[in-house]
């Protein structure tokens, strides 16, 4: 339903625009209409809207007007290469998210505490392409230990994925210790330790999995940050990802690329919004699904 | 049935027998003893004081004033001028005739960035109060009238939510990029506002047409709870119009937390904005903004790092002191916070 709607108001804003993609004063009137005849242009607006509709749901996304290629082969192509970055920016802000937080949390209004919460405090603050800019600077101008762009070695992956993930880092860190806290306060943790057991288990077992959950509500958005911090980062390490094609593909009006990788992505939000709704099932048995449905 | 109540009061006050003489003054230490500790407060007087209390928010909240007293008068008062190139004076580094320096086509890095920054707040501060007047009228119209009404608004609500924002936000200023320029060379009236350039115009029409869900939902979750109210009943007894409850009983009442959302906003928009000038989306050339300056450096990222990194701190320094500003005003206002 979502996607329908995303399809639909990105198909009608793309029409809405004056001016198409052929726009080059060298262009005669007749190459111009080969060129609308060939693309479909010519003919009226919601039968192009129906043939498109029918071309998508059955996974065809048309060819890009720019350079002629399939457009599910160039999504295909960037999504690997962002995946792997984006992919890596998760992994690396749920991983010290979780241990920044808990740590923090474990350590209430010590150094540590007061420390981890000012780098998160700032991490929320800063916006990614000014994390990656200064890191480029200091990291790669200043001091040259990391490749500036492309993707060529393991270790240019480094900056890009940390500067995708700062914010996100941040954000978990701070969610996690503040329902940390508000767990370690319930009287179950208090049980657990007055039976004796033992703190790793506590923390583990018992806190955790129960602090957890405004995190795995967080997983929806975080893909979604992710994806549109794609956009600027592979901007400027020079990635060939999807974010850098979307980004050209709108300075280029090239249509069928937008619309295609915009309910690409669409998609991939939805999915990932539905998979986050089962995990808390697994996570939390106190919610069921059926009763989520009105 | 009269006859049988007195009957019962006649039997209390045979009981206990008031006379006059069985009340007495009070003393002045028993006065002093029974006043209230503190002065008697307002909302918004304890609000003042609890935010004075928390060092963060007050720290940037001067720090916030300080930047706006600055953008604001130091481009007046400059010899240069934001887009004037200065010939011969291409990429000097820090000097007493340029503060900050010069960038590639020898222009005034320090008005650049003041410059840079007024726009940035400017978008800010226009697009977080086009989208409290957006959400508050929607959100209280909803949680007004209720039912079937308010169940359609809702889901419209919830559609423009689950739609990935900052991807429609991109593709709508590309769009409205041009429609603009041609509505600024028809119309006369329109004309006043290209000083700003139609790109900033299409973020700000984008920023107030896609980011008021959040205010709405609030707004509608305090009109619901607010209007159950009995100083509600009383004003609709005494014959108050739903439009004069609204806006004298419900909106004022619920302006703490507009207030905090209203706060976390302007951060919100100044990043959409950064980020798009960044992508080149924004601010059209030579007005800069602090995302086309960050932008702007990147090309001469190794021989003038510094030009990189001053608009990049002046963001973020920005963006920092209203979340912090933010985060006081929320533990200030919201009195279930109160220690």
């Amino acid at each position: 339903m979502t996607l329908f709607i995303i399809f639909t108001v990105t198909f009608g804003l793309m029409n809405a625009v004056p001016g198409g993609p052929f726009q080059n004063e060298k262009m005669t009137e007749a190459i111009r209409k080969n060129l609308n005849i060939k693309y479909g242009l010519d003919k009226p607006i919601y039968e192009r809207y129906f043939n498109y509709l029918g071309d998508v749901l059955q996974g065809n996304l048309g060819t890009s007007i720019v350079n002629n290629e399939k457009i599910s082969v160039l999504i295909l192509n960037g999504f690997k290469v962002s995946a792997q970055i984006g992919g890596l920016a998760i992994l690396l802000s749920l991983f010290f998210g979780l241990i920044f937080g808990v740590l923090a949390s474990l350590n209430r209004g010590k150094l540590l505490d007061n420390f981890l919460m000012v780098i998160s405090t700032v991490g929320i603050a800063v916006p990614s392409f000014v994390v990656a800019a200064v890191g480029m600077v200091v990291l790669t101008v200043q001091f040259r230990i990391l490749p500036t762009s492309g993707l060529d070695q393991p270790s240019s992956y480094i900056l890009p994925s940390f500067a995708l993930c700062f914010f996100s880092l941040s954000f978990i860190a701070k969610i996690i210790r503040s329902s940390m806290l508000d767990v370690i306060g319930q009287d179950y943790i208090k049980t657990a330790k007055s039976k004796g057991l033992k703190k790793r288990d506590i923390i583990l077992k018992h806190s955790l999995r129960n602090a957890i959950l405004p995190v795995v509500t967080y997983m929806g958005p975080l893909v979604a940050d992710i994806l549109v911090g794609s956009f600027v980062i592979e901007r400027i390490f020079r990635i060939p990802g999807l974010g850098r094609s979307f980004v050209e593909s709108i300075s280029q009006r090239d249509y069928p690329m937008i619309l295609g990788t915009t309910i690409f992505y669409g998609a991939i939000l939805i999915l990932m919004n539905l998979m986050v709704d089962i995990a808390y099932g697994f996570i939390d048995p106190r919610i069921k699904l059926k009763k989520q449905a009105k | 049935m009269n006859g049988q109540l007195d009957d019962e009061l006649k039997y209390r006050t045979d009981e206990i027998e008031i006379t006059e003489t069985s009340f007495n003054l009070a003393t002045a230490a028993e006065k002093t003893f029974l006043s209230f500790e503190r002065e008697p407060q307002t909302y918004w007087k304890h609000a003042w004081k609890s935010l004075k209390k928390n060092k963060f928010a007050l720290i940037s909240l001067f720090i916030l004033i300080f930047i706006i007293l600055l953008c604001i008068i130091a481009p007046e008062l400059s010899r240069y001028k934001y887009d004037e190139m200065l010939r011969g004076q291409e990429n000097q580094s820090f000097s007493w005739n340029h503060w900050l320096g010069t960038d590639n086509l020898g222009r005034d890095l320090f008005v650049r960035i003041m410059i840079g920054t007024r726009i940035s707040l400017l978008v800010g501060i226009l697009a977080a109060g086009a989208i409290v007047i957006i959400g508050i009228l929607y959100g209280a119209i909803s949680g007004f009238i209720g039912g079937w009404v308010d169940n359609v608004m809702m889901r419209i609500v919830d559609i423009i939510y689950a739609i990935p924002t900052l991807l429609i936000v991109i593709l709508l200023s590309v769009i409205l990029k041009e429609p603009l320029t041609r509505a600024f060379d028809e119309s006369a009236f329109l004309k006043q506002l290209s000083i700003f350039g139609p790109g900033l115009i299409s973020i700000f029409i984008v920023m107030a047409a896609l980011y008021w869900v959040d205010m709405a939902r609030i707004v509608r979750g305090q009109v619901l709870s607010l209007k159950q109210q009995e100083y509600v009943t009383a004003a609709r007894a005494l014959g108050a119009s739903n439009w004069r409850i609204i806006t004298s009983h419900l909106i004022p009442n619920a302006m703490g937390p507009i207030i905090v959302t209203a706060t976390f906003k302007i951060p919100t928009a100044i990043y959409v904005e950064s980020f798009l000038s960044y992508l080149g989306l924004g601010v059209d050339v030579p007005m800069p903004s602090l995302g086309s300056l960050t932008s702007e450096a990147l090309g001469g990222i190794y021989s003038y790092p510094e030009k990189l990194i001053l608009p990049a701190v002046m963001i973020s320094i920005i963006i920092l002191c209203f979340n912090l500003l933010g985060d006081g005003l929320r533990d200030a206002l919201d009195p279930r916070i109160k220690k």
